[in-house]
């Protein structure tokens, strides 16, 4: 493997990066479904259900 | 082979469990969408709880939670022509040979030799699209067209008949079609809206229906080709309410939409003048 | 891997799975409200009718589509989608009360929706589509067809005419059309 594909980082530093990236992946889905979530349930509450019953 | 034990039961384990919430979901959905839900909003219906979970399972028309309205009306169709099987099967056995020979004794007369009128007060079979030709024929015969010199004509005729003469009519079809369509190409408006349709006015197309094969309804006849002073006063006829047995007012609303001028100008289109 | 990260793996799919179903449940809880304390159901009424003799029964009747209020005082609006229009083009409807839109279709699948309005529903040949409301806006409401029909499908629309309840008035036969315009 060449040094150039660490981008100048020594293993020990990306190891170190490692453990922090599976949070960061956490929060991004999180936020992402979180905001999905929060989209929908807006889209139900405050357009579908005033707008009335149907069915 | 290199499977662990341990790793197999776990999988088991695993599996029985997704299993168990899959089936628990499909479970309650089931008991929750077509019982409890039901049940519980039939009082709003003013239905028993029974007939709340049948309209809901789909046995039986409604919904649960509303009153279903009731049908107080008697039928007046303005045609009796149904798109059965047994009606397209009736058309697309018929052998045009009798019905060159009926076409001869009774329709040349006015409508020309091999349909093509030499008249402006009679308009052209030829090459007429068999359905609509029985579409027709079979109207005049019911009264739900009505024509001094037609009705009398096509009350005579048999249902057969009908399909044999339609289907002489419509073996011209072909030849037609290898002609290519007969349109005016000067008048760009009415070309426009001839081919476009009007979404301004919610006027489709007559394209849309009237060429040949488009897979509008099936009744539709082809214009192309057709005489202008018929195409006009048919116009005329559905806009004015003395024709009427276009189903479901399909033509009554377009033309109840154009302007006379349309009109005129629509009809040399078709006639292939403009 | 180390059993340490493996269980940390198993440990955060685990929250992941938690985290979904939680989802799913405030959905499905949500759409329960709705359902008992609205009355909201999907419009998804199984009602059997011959494409081919529509025009020929008795409700699809020329004569009998439009708006009509029946004997029981139920408002009902009858529309037939065919190849490429509604019929009537216009359907007045009162605004603020109960109101129940019946469709079929005598040729082919056509679909419709009632713009700002949860009216939305497709009209399959063979069926009637039913669909119970309480419309809010008065005003014309736009019903274009939303399922490709043929070549005609861009120019078939229909017109819900909202009126204020107080305008709504149906004559001794109990039906209402739009008037001209």
């Amino acid at each position: 493997m060449h040094e150039d594909d660490h981008d100048g980082l020594t293993p020990a530093q990306i190891a170190e990066a490692m453990k922090a990236t599976p949070r960061g992946a956490l929060a991004l889905a999180g936020i992402t479904t979180g905001l999905l979530m929060a989209a929908w349930l807006a889209m139900y509450f405050l357009v579908f259900l005033p707008r009335g019953s149907v069915g | 082979m290199t499977e662990q034990p341990t790793g197999g039961r776990e999988r088991d384990r695993w599996g029985f469990a997704a299993a168990m919430v899959v089936a628990g979901v499909l479970l309650f959905s089931v008991v929750m969408g077509l019982i409890v839900l039901p049940v519980l909003q039939a009082p709003n219906a003013g239905i028993d709880p029974w007939t709340a979970i049948c309209r809901a399972v789909g046995l039986k028309a409604g919904s649960p939670a509303q009153p279903q309205p009731p049908v107080s009306a008697t039928a007046a169709p303005v045609s009796q022509v149904r798109w059965t099987p047994a009606t397209l099967k009736i058309l697309a056995a018929a052998d045009p040979r009798p019905g060159a020979a009926l076409a001869q004794a009774v329709c040349s007369a006015c409508h020309g030799e091999a349909g093509l009128s030499p008249s402006t007060d009679f308009p052209h079979l030829s090459g007429q699209s068999g359905a609509a030709i029985y579409k027709q024929l079979s109207d005049f015969r019911s009264g739900a067209r009505f024509n001094a010199q037609m009705t009398p004509v096509a009350k005579k005729l048999t249902d057969e008949q009908l399909a044999q003469i339609a289907a002489y009519y419509g073996s011209f079809s072909r030849r037609a079609a290898a002609l290519g369509p007969r349109y005016g190409i000067g008048d760009a408006a009415i070309s426009r809206l001839a081919n476009r349709g009007d979404p301004a006015r919610a006027l489709p197309p007559c394209e849309s229906c009237h060429a040949r094969g488009v897979g509008g309804p099936p009744e539709a006849p082809v214009l192309s080709g057709q005489q202008r002073e018929y195409l006009y006063r048919q116009l005329r006829a559905f806009a004015g309410g003395q024709r009427g047995n276009d189903v479901y007012r399909r033509m009554r609303d377009v033309s109840s939409h154009l302007s006379d001028d349309e009109m005129h100008r629509l009809a040399e289109f078709y006639q292939g003048l403009s | 891997m180390s059993e340490a990260d493996e269980r940390a793996i198993v440990r955060s799919e685990i929250r992941w799975a938690v985290v979904a179903i939680a989802a799913v449940s405030v959905i499905m809880l949500a759409v329960i409200f709705a359902a008992i304390a609205m009355h909201i159901n999907p419009p998804s009424n199984v009602e059997r009718i011959n494409p081919q003799d529509l025009h020929l029964s008795a409700e699809f009747t020329e004569a009998n589509l439009g708006t009509k209020v029946e004997a029981n005082g139920q408002i009902t609006a009858r529309i037939v989608a065919t190849q490429f229009a509604f019929v009537p083009r216009c359907v007045v409807l009162p605004a603020d009360r109960p109101v129940t839109l019946r469709f079929s279709s005598p040729d082919v699948i056509h679909g419709l929706l009632v713009s700002g309005t949860n009216v939305n529903t497709m009209v399959v040949p063979g069926y009637v589509s039913q669909v119970h409301t309480v419309l809010r806006k008065t005003g014309d409401l736009l019903m274009p067809c939303h399922e490709y029909c043929g070549l005609g499908h861009s120019e078939m629309s229909g017109t819900i005419r909202v009126v204020p309840s107080a305008q709504f008035r149906p004559g001794p036969d109990g039906r209402v059309a739009c008037a001209a315009k």
